[in-house]
């Protein structure tokens, strides 16, 4: 059965911009909060967006007509995105009090003390830089976006047990960089 | 991969690392819809990048398009400065660069007779290059470059290469022979594979280390700090620093030769200087 989005991603992909302008209407408003998720910044979760459906109209001509446009496209968002985080470094910044504020005023975030929270993520942001980047690849895509390890491997393009040897080692390393950063803070 | 499946979150092998992390991520998000102004952006990409004449065009013209044209203003300036550096004064059409989606570590070939001597391998996102490493990359071909074309390197080279040819002509004309006895065949044939791995791994020898003197000619260039940097910052993009392929040295052999080694006095007092 054709629907009106395969209709629309059809005549996108022959290079219909209006076409491609309605997809953008209908899925970037999701993918923009899949991305802010992520990388928790907002000038770059709307670069992340803006590259993902860019990425998304080269490779149109390959989308699969009937298949649902919505997973292919944060599939390339979420693979867009963590790459683009590990090229800009982001897991090196700390995380600045007016990004806390932004992260806080989103609806569902829980509300805590704003120093508190600060230096909770601040902990767990050192322990993300320490970790190789195939690792904090798999723990975004895990955490950052809720993605079950079948999914993780569609997405990275990995063996499934790759994806569970990887996760495991990066939950292994991060609860023992935790520790150190624990009994560190206690001394 | 239709649906996204959430994840339970009871069945966690490490519950506060669980917890900690998605406290971090925090829950899923609102619909976080963007201004007009961001889809305006956008469409400006979009054409640019990809309307179906250029599409059309890339996929006629291809690798040679692809290699031929673009060369960001940003290398050429970086040639242009290390070129500058090496007193090599003819920069111009040189360089031609060739840009691979999935490509991790960025390359550089040196071809003397092609009329872009310097090929450069480089992921889609060259701006994403650190400087160190964009400079190394670039005085390694132009040092390279300036090591092949002096006559010893090209006459022992075209000497190994004629040498094979040669042998290879002989065992033919031996084969078509009438007079040659048939025996003495197997013979020869073992023999010129013989000579062929010897003069083949001689000439991977004579390539080695041909680079090496190259990375050396570089680091009295750029001095031997920046170019351990660079060296480093290509390592890191490298799935396995140790792999040579043929004539070439592994990053790991080129770390330990300008990071690792005392360079003689002479050399070390012009790095200094920088």
């Amino acid at each position: 059965m054709v629907t009106c989005e395969d209709k629309l991603v059809e005549r996108a992909a022959r290079g219909d911009t209006e076409a491609f302008r309605h997809l953008w209407d209908a899925h970037h408003a999701v993918a923009m909060a899949a991305a802010f998720r992520l990388c928790h910044h907002h000038a770059l979760a709307e670069e992340i967006t803006q590259g993902a459906f860019l990425l998304a109209w080269r490779g149109l001509p390959r989308f699969q007509i009937g298949s649902p446009f919505r997973p292919w496209l944060m599939r390339i968002l979420y693979r867009h995105g963590i790459d683009v985080m590990e090229k800009q470094r982001t897991y090196q910044r700390p995380i600045s009090l007016d990004e806390a504020i932004e992260v806080e005023k989103q609806p569902g975030s829980e509300q805590l003390d704003l120093q508190e929270q600060v230096s909770q993520r601040e902990e767990i942001r050192q322990a993300l830089a320490k970790l190789k980047p195939d690792q904090r690849r798999v723990i975004a895509l895990r955490y950052g976006a809720d993605l079950t390890e079948v999914d993780i491997a569609h997405v990275l393009g990995w063996p499934i047990g790759t994806v569970k040897s990887r996760l495991k080692r990066a939950r292994d390393h991060l609860r023992l960089l935790l520790m150190d950063e624990r009994e560190n803070r206690d001394e | 991969m239709n649906e996204w499946q959430p994840v339970k979150r009871g069945e966690q092998e490490h519950p506060g690392v669980d917890e900690r992390l998605s406290a971090y991520y925090g829950p899923a998000l609102r619909e976080q819809p963007l201004p007009f102004s961001a889809w305006q952006g956008l469409r400006s990409r979009l054409k640019s990048q990809n309307s179906p004449h250029l599409r059309l065009h890339w996929r006629l013209r291809g690798r040679h398009f692809r290699q031929q044209k673009v060369v960001p203003h940003f290398i050429e300036s970086a040639f242009t400065r290390i070129a500058f550096e090496a007193r090599f004064p003819r920069t111009s059409s040189m360089l031609a660069c060739a840009y691979k989606p999935r490509l991790r570590q960025p390359q550089v070939r040196v071809i003397l007779l092609a009329k872009r001597k310097i090929r450069l391998k480089l992921p889609m996102d060259p701006a994403a290059l650190e400087p160190a490493e964009l400079d190394v990359l670039l005085a390694t071909g132009l040092a390279r470059y300036l090591h092949m074309r002096r006559p010893a390197y090209a006459i022992k080279r075209f000497l190994g290469y004629s040498l094979l040819l040669l042998v290879w002509a002989v065992v033919v004309w031996w084969f078509w022979h009438p007079l040659m006895p048939r025996f003495v065949l197997p013979i020869a044939i073992m023999l010129y594979i013989a000579l062929y791995a010897i003069v083949l791994w001689q000439l991977h020898k004579h390539a080695r280390h041909m680079a090496l003197q190259a990375d050396t000619l570089m680091v009295l260039w750029l001095g031997r700090g920046y170019v351990c940097r660079g060296l480093h910052a290509l390592e890191k993009r490298s799935h396995n620093s140790s792999r040579r392929r043929w004539g070439e040295l592994s990053l790991a052999e080129r770390i330990a030769h300008v990071c690792g080694t005392e360079a003689p006095m002479q050399h070390e007092r012009l790095t200094l200087v920088r």
